[in-house]
């Protein structure tokens, strides 16, 4: 025997998930319909049947083993962000002499001496 | 260093570890992937919760990069898998097509056995749908949770936790006859 009555709303009342009027919807129906009922309690008996299943739970090595992995990486991160500033600051400071010394060379070459004298020392 | 953000991290850790773990192993029914999939997970988390204030975000998005990552570890390892019965991926249709019988409600299972079909059934329904079955029954979580979880509305929610039950219950009845014949 079957029914033409929506069974996404039967799967969603057996899952306490109906606004109010949806609720009375579904409970005037299946106080007259048998096939709807029996669904109902099929779709409840599997959800007991799921929620029932044995829970496995996460060991204390698993948990401990994590806690030292993002301690590590915390560690690591810090160290890389040292070094990334060390470098950084090292790059700016030699390039900047670079370019002292580019500018020191150029001026030598191309200007009087006397000029570049005066360029560099001010 | 401060120590205070380890300590929160080691309590939250602790807090969740177990359903994290216990829905990875539902997911990967293996200990050794679910094991690897939940170091990922709270790596995942480390790198990203400073970002996150309120508890129930906080929840949400745990589960959001839970089920990432274990669709993401089964869809690597379908092309090494091998059905039940020997055949190879691309034949596996005719599983597909299980959901599409309609049930009797008349055929409502004893009880008793119930708990084994289920466990049997839910590895031939697709993962998606084991997830989003795992998410309501076992995880708890309310439609409007895994919408935020799946980023989904709650209509498409309804109509897939409705869908995957579907597909359940049929394969539930496969099996069923399977042992009766």
């Amino acid at each position: 025997m079957n029914c033409e009555f929506d069974h996404e709303l039967l799967s969603m009342y057996a899952d306490g998930a109906l606004n109010r009027e949806l609720l009375s919807h579904v409970e005037t129906h299946i106080s007259k319909c048998e096939v709807c009922r029996r669904a109902v309690e099929d779709i409840r008996v599997i959800g007991k049947a799921l929620g029932s299943l044995p829970r496995e739970a996460a060991s204390s090595e698993l948990i401990e083993r994590i806690i030292a992995e993002t301690e590590r990486t915390t560690r690591r991160t810090a160290w890389d962000s040292m070094k990334c500033t060390i470098s950084a600051v090292w790059t700016v400071g030699m390039n900047g002499f670079k370019i002292e010394d580019d500018r020191e060379r150029l001026l030598r070459r191309e200007l009087p001496v006397w000029v570049a004298r005066w360029v560099l020392f001010v | 260093m401060d120590q205070s953000p380890h300590r929160k991290f080691r309590e939250f850790v602790s807090a969740h570890a177990d359903q994290i773990y216990n829905h990875a192993f539902r997911m990967l029914r293996n200990r050794e992937d679910a094991e690897e999939a939940v170091q990922d997970i709270f790596m995942k988390v480390h790198r990203g919760i400073a970002a996150f204030r309120g508890q129930s975000e906080i929840r949400t998005w745990l589960y959001r990069i839970t089920v990432n990552t274990c669709l993401t570890r089964l869809r690597k390892r379908v092309p090494e898998l091998v059905h039940p019965d020997g055949e190879e991926p691309d034949t596996w249709n005719k599983w597909d097509a299980i959901g599409n019988d309609d049930h009797n409600p008349e055929d409502l299972l004893i009880e008793k056995d119930i708990k084994d079909f289920v466990i049997n059934a839910i590895e031939l329904i697709s993962s998606e749908e084991k997830e989003i079955l795992l998410l309501f029954h076992v995880d708890e979580l309310k439609y409007e949770e895994i919408a935020k979880v799946l980023d989904v509305p709650i209509g498409t929610v309804c109509a897939r936790i409705y869908r995957a039950r579907k597909k359940l219950r049929a394969a539930m009845g496969t099996l069923q006859k399977e042992l009766t014949r």
